[in-house]
């Protein structure tokens, strides 16, 4: 190269960088695309910033919250990562750096400039309505901006957001006509760490089937063969029996309580040992399809074409300055179900990841699909997302972006059917057999679920992470359950048992200092670099971690 | 120049890149059950060079050379599908790919599924693996293997029209029981062996330290999942069970005869690959730390008694990837019968070698052996597995055959190579052609993961791999003709960082050279090596035609994203046409619905004569 080149070269680096940080993150939005791309800024944005916790602190004590996601998955999740909780195992070298920078990034020039009102007056605008009522995504995606439309065919081919958050006694979304658009929405148990409301966001989820679940025989749209065929799913994915309205069996020609008999029946029983032939099936037309094999029910799967919706969104407060969600929307998750995959299929993948893990150690997983139709994990289901843009507007995520979602729904023990929510939705004896949103009621007086081997989930989750966040950063949190000699707090865990509300809600101030933090990230539009708000900067995560580096940790759940 | 994207072009850029995956050579052996041989001639085969797709469109495309000249005849020829996984013989009932248990009883999962070995409707995981075509009592069978725990092998016979097409025959699919041998484990390549019979391979041998709980488990979840085969109870199993070369045989009643050849060794086994003397075959061992095998059977045809070798490299210079002398240090002679027995009674890996932890300076005590495999560095004392109160021969044979790897360090073999992958055979030169999918690990001389044992190969690293070649000679010592006595780097891929913005940014060696080379095929009477990738170091996969005279490296193929194809094989004569099998799975941008299929390309006429 002569000498000329590199001064060029120099200069031009230097346009780009030297004004530090900010162009460095430049830098790594320029790679963003909403298709699949050869250069991402992370190829292995799928592993969350969570994977590089230092699992011990200076003074040597062990800190396991890797168990809530890596253990030994129920069937037919056949993955094994317990072997996570014991060492980082990064085979690949590239994966021995963790990339998401915004951990350790200090943001308190942008929050200290955000006074509280503003803030406030920003998360209770919505973005997902327009004054008039509108979906505003769904308006844009009728002839979407070009960049968004990854396919290049100038129409929207993926998901349009269409839930109306206009929810019947039921749960059942309805249109301002009164017409039900097939949402559905149900409460559940948060799941243990990040996804605490105290740590960043709260968050509702809906539950769409396809349209065989909602008709009866004759193929009419029927409100009570949807509910039933509801409560069948939930019965296969939590493998317990599920209380439904009184129901006459003969009707369904189906014997829901499995008594022997077409009768009155109060709830799905699961049996379900198909070995012995006794099996699940659903009623309307989705039962006849299932006895033509069309449809199929096992324990654990959802029905191919059932959608999630899952919002995430600020910490608003309430006059009693309690916290609730916000009407702006953070991200508009969704997922959709596009093919079946039987137990010797499933278990067949989750095998296959290990001999390729063994045979190519360096190599990094790769997603088809793009941000338009959704990535595809390869295990049956396509993700998707929209995601606030620097003016707060929801965009689609970027092909990089959507990566992130990957590694959680799909990689990890800790799923049913790839989903986190409906085998922890509330049922049976809770209000409504759990079929409603958070602001109908709010997670105030929930109880404590329990895990499998009977261990209360949250309080075995706070003994052995006492923050509550996987980056032990929440000192509110440690505060409340521990005192100053690390001493449980024994009132603080009778309450929890009783109203999980006493952890998963902030206090007002940490609510909108979370809220301002996020904001700094969304003016930065560096989701790329971590999307978990953080009060401050961390020392509690590695930048760099050896593969193979013990954790130091006991295995807390099998 | 013409680019089809059609899924045809796919298989036949596969296929050709299999080429004569060695196996080729020995078709028409002078066996009286064979057909006749044909006239040797040169063939030349060429095809147009296509570019690196550069835009998505382009790289979810397949990509091949549209013309295929073969002795100065453009060729009209096509893919066709014989049969998919899970296809179900309406006549004996049988389903293709589904594993049976030690009783033969089909294995179904909890929700009632067939155990058929497939991956997930996304193309997430493994199936169908290799097949092979023989030409026995005027007939054709195929015979399928499968890359699963309790893989089935599966034969079905073919017909072959007036065109030279082929198609499954109803009523003739019909399982290969192997519970004679233990049943069958995460079958890989194979060869169609000169004398028509199926040679296999199972891989990624399970470790011979595992230990059935009170769980029921061992706790090695790739291992445990053997269970269904003996019905739930892994205390029937034992590690020892798996990690040999299979071999199929069809008899004059059309019958499948079964073997396990526990004569050739235990370990990764990648592919065996018979030489034209019907004795000696060459044994790759695909992982970290693996060894570089031979083994030389007694009697032609038969692979139930010989004497294995492993090979030392006795480095001559460290320039373009290692040139080396290959020394074969004898690991002993034994049977199927003598190991099989050893087998039988579920031996541990504590039986057969006494180990200690390396000091603080990684050496070993005195009276261990230093070694490094893919278990790393260890200090290892054979024992008295017979428990006869001596370590002698006995011992020595039962620990070559069980843990073959091992043993062949400890007797002083080579065990640093990394990936070996493809191996065939040049009969008009005599070079056989290795390929490597890296180099790294135990091949560098002193990397991280490379402590005790003896660092032979002191050569430097390569992630983009090496196709290496070795010369094939006579060895009067050895007894065979089909020596490899020495080894070098003959064509490599080329480390390469892209800048940001480059066209090219995203892959990691030069996309104009090999990556990762996985299969290699060399036409026989020709100058042509086809080397096939299977890399993450291109951003799509490619198919190379490499000129051994010239040195000139021509991209014939590229697949698309994410998309795979295995065991490509070639067929130069079956009753006067030629193929090229390979294993694919649909690459459309299909949301489900993508089970492995087998089929062909062609069928090709290479006998210019014959179509005059």
């Amino acid at each position: 190269m002569s000498k000329q080149q590199t001064f060029v070269l120099l200069i031009l680096a230097c346009l780009a960088g030297c004004s530090g940080q900010q162009s460095e993150l430049e830098q790594a939005l320029s790679k963003q695309t909403f298709t699949r791309t050869n250069v991402m800024y992370n190829e292995a944005a799928y592993v969350p910033a969570q994977c590089y916790t230092k699992t011990q602190d200076e003074q040597g004590n062990s800190y396991n919250s890797c168990y809530a996601c890596h253990a030994n998955g129920k069937r037919p999740n056949y993955i094994n990562g317990t072997d996570l909780q014991l060492e980082y195992g990064f085979t690949a070298e590239y994966l021995q750096t963790n990339r998401w920078k915004n951990v350790f990034r200090d943001f308190s020039a942008h929050t200290q400039s955000l006074t509280d009102e503003a803030i406030l007056s920003y998360v209770r605008e919505s973005n997902y309505f327009s004054e008039d009522g509108e979906i505003v995504l769904a308006k844009k995606l009728k002839s979407p901006p070009k960049k968004w439309d990854a396919n290049n065919n100038g129409k929207w081919d993926g998901f349009i957001p269409d839930v109306m958050f206009n929810f019947d006694q039921n749960g059942f979304d309805r249109t301002s006509n009164g017409e039900y658009t097939g949402w559905r929405v149900f409460a559940y148990a948060p799941f243990p760490g990040a996804f605490m409301p105290t740590n960043g966001a709260t968050d509702d989820v809906m539950i769409r089937l396809p349209s065989a679940f909602q008709q009866n025989a004759q193929g009419n749209f029927d409100i009570h063969v949807y509910q039933l065929n509801l409560a069948i799913v939930e019965a296969l994915i939590q493998e317990k029996d599920i209380s439904i309205p009184v129901t006459d069996e003969q009707k369904y020609q189906v014997d829901l309580d499995k008594n022997g008999e077409l009768s009155i029946a109060q709830q799905v029983t699961y049996k379900w040992a198909p070995k012995q032939d006794v099996y699940m099936y659903y009623v309307g037309k989705a039962g006849l399809l299932q006895q033509q094999d069309k449809v199929k029910a096992a324990a654990g799967l959802f029905p191919v074409g059932s959608e999630f919706l899952h919002t995430v969104r600020y910490l608003d407060l309430n006059e009693q300055q309690q916290v609730q969600m916000s009407a702006r929307i953070k991200e508009v998750r969704y997922s959709k179900k596009v093919s079946w995959n039987t137990y010797a299929q499933l278990q067949n993948a989750a095998l296959s990841e290990i001999k390729e893990k063994h045979d190519f150690p360096d190599r990094l997983r790769t997603f088809k699909g793009d941000s338009e139709t959704g990535l595809y994990t390869g295990l049956g289901w396509k993700y998707q997302a929209f995601i606030e843009d620097k003016q707060g507007d929801l965009r689609p995520q970027t092909y990089e972006e959507t990566v992130f979602c990957m590694g959680c729904h799909s990689g990890i023990s800790a799923t049913t059917d790839l989903n986190f929510s409906f085998a922890r939705k509330l049922n049976n004896q809770e209000f409504k057999n759990g079929w409603y949103h958070w602001n109908e009621k709010s997670i105030a007086g929930t109880a404590e679920p329990q895990m499998a081997d009977g261990r209360p989930e949250f309080a075995t989750y706070l003994k052995n992470n006492p923050w509550g966040d996987e980056f032990r950063t929440n000192q509110e949190v440690y505060n409340k359950f521990f005192d100053n000699k690390s001493q449980t707090k024994s009132e603080m865990f009778d309450a929890l048992q009783h109203d999980l509300s006493v952890l998963m809600l902030p206090s007002p101030q940490r609510a909108v200092a979370l809220n301002k933090a996020y904001h700094a990230i969304v003016q930065e539009q560096s989701y790329i670099w971590g999307r978990t708000p953080l009060l401050a900067p961390t020392n509690n995560v590695h930048q760099f971690v050896e593969s193979g580096t013990p954790t130091g940790l006991e295995v807390i759940v099998k | 120049m013409k680019t089809q994207n059609l899924f045809k072009m796919s298989l036949l850029a596969a296929a050709t890149a299999s080429v004569l995956s060695g196996c080729s050579i020995e078709i028409g052996s002078d066996d009286d059950d064979e057909p006749a041989p044909s006239q040797p001639e040169v063939t030349e085969l060429s095809f147009a060079e296509i570019s690196v797709p550069l835009s998505l469109d382009a790289q979810q495309q397949v990509r091949a050379s549209g013309e295929v000249v073969v002795n100065g005849q453009i060729q009209s020829i096509g893919y066709r599908k014989i049969m998919a996984t899970a296809y179900e013989d309406q006549v004996t009932g049988e389903k293709f790919g589904l594993s049976k248990d030690y009783m033969d009883d089909p294995i179904t999962f909890e929700d009632g599924s067939d155990y058929i070995c497939n991956g997930t409707n996304a193309g997430v995981g493994s199936g169908l693996d290799f097949n092979s075509i023989l030409q026995k009592n005027d007939k054709l069978y195929m015979v399928s293997q499968f890359e699963c725990q309790a893989g089935s092998i599966y034969v079905q016979e073919l017909a072959q029209d007036e065109y030279g097409h082929l198609s499954p025959v109803e009523g003739t699919l019909q399982h290969v029981s192997q519970k004679n041998e233990f049943g069958g484990w995460v079958h890989c390549a194979g060869q169609t062996t000169p004398w028509q019979s199926h040679l296999g391979s199972e891989e990624y041998e399970p470790s011979g330290d595992l230990t059935v709980g009170d769980d029921g488990k061992t706790g090695n979840f790739y291992y445990d999942a053997v269970a269904p085969y003996w019905k739930g109870d892994l205390t029937m199993s034992n590690p020892y069970y798996y990690g040999w070369t299979p071999e199929v045989e069809i008899n004059d009643k059309s019958e499948a005869e079964y073997t396990k050849h526990y004569s050739m060794g235990r370990f990764a086994h990648e592919l065996a690959y018979v030489m034209p003397d019907n004795r000696t075959v060459y044994l790759s061992d695909d992982g970290t730390n693996g060894g570089f095998y031979m083994f030389i059977a007694d009697q032609e045809k038969d692979l139930s008694a010989g004497t294995l070798y492993a090979a030392k490299w006795v480095q001559k210079s460290k320039e373009n990837y290692g040139t080396a002398d290959l020394e074969w240090v004898n690991l002993g002679h034994a049977s199927n019968a003598e190991i099989r027995a050893e087998v039988a009674k579920k031996p541990h890996l504590s039986d057969i070698f006494d180990f200690v932890d390396p000091d603080e300076n990684d050496q070993c005590a005195t009276g261990y052996t230093s070694i490094s495999t893919s278990a790393y560095h260890e200090c290892v004392k054979l024992k008295d597995i017979n428990q006869d109160s001596v370590v002698d021969a006995a011992d020595e044979k039962i620990a070559s055959r069980l843990e073959t790897r091992r043993f062949a360090a400890y007797k002083g073999a080579t065990t640093e190579f990394r990936k070996e992958e493809g191996i065939t055979y040049n009969a008009k030169d005599g070079k056989l052609y290795l390929a490597m999918s890296e180099v790294s690990r135990g091949m560098e001389d002193g990397s991280s993961r490379e402590t005790g044992g003896y660092n032979h190969i002191r050569v430097d690293a390569n992630a983009c791999g090496v196709v290496y070649e070795l010369d094939v000679m006579p060895d009067s010592n050895i007894g065979s003709d089909y020596i490899a006595k020495n080894m070098r780097g003959l064509v490599a891929g080329v480390p390469f960082a892209y800048a940001d913005g480059d066209v090219y940014a995203g892959n990691s060696c030069d996309v104009n050279s090999i990556a990762s080379p996985d299969n290699v095929s060399y036409l026989e009477d020709s100058n042509t090596l086809i080397i096939g990738e299977d890399t993450s170091k291109h951003v799509n996969n490619m198919i190379w035609s490499y000129d051994l005279d010239s040195g000139k490296l021509t991209r014939i193929y590229t697949a698309p994203l994410d998309a795979e194809t295995t065991s490509p094989f070639w067929y130069k004569d079956i009753n006067g046409f030629g193929y090229l099998t390979a294993v694919a799975q649909h690459p459309e941008g299909r949301e489900s619905d993508m089970e492995s299929e087998i089929g062909y390309v062609g069928p090709f006429r290479f006998n210019v004569e014959m179509d005059k």
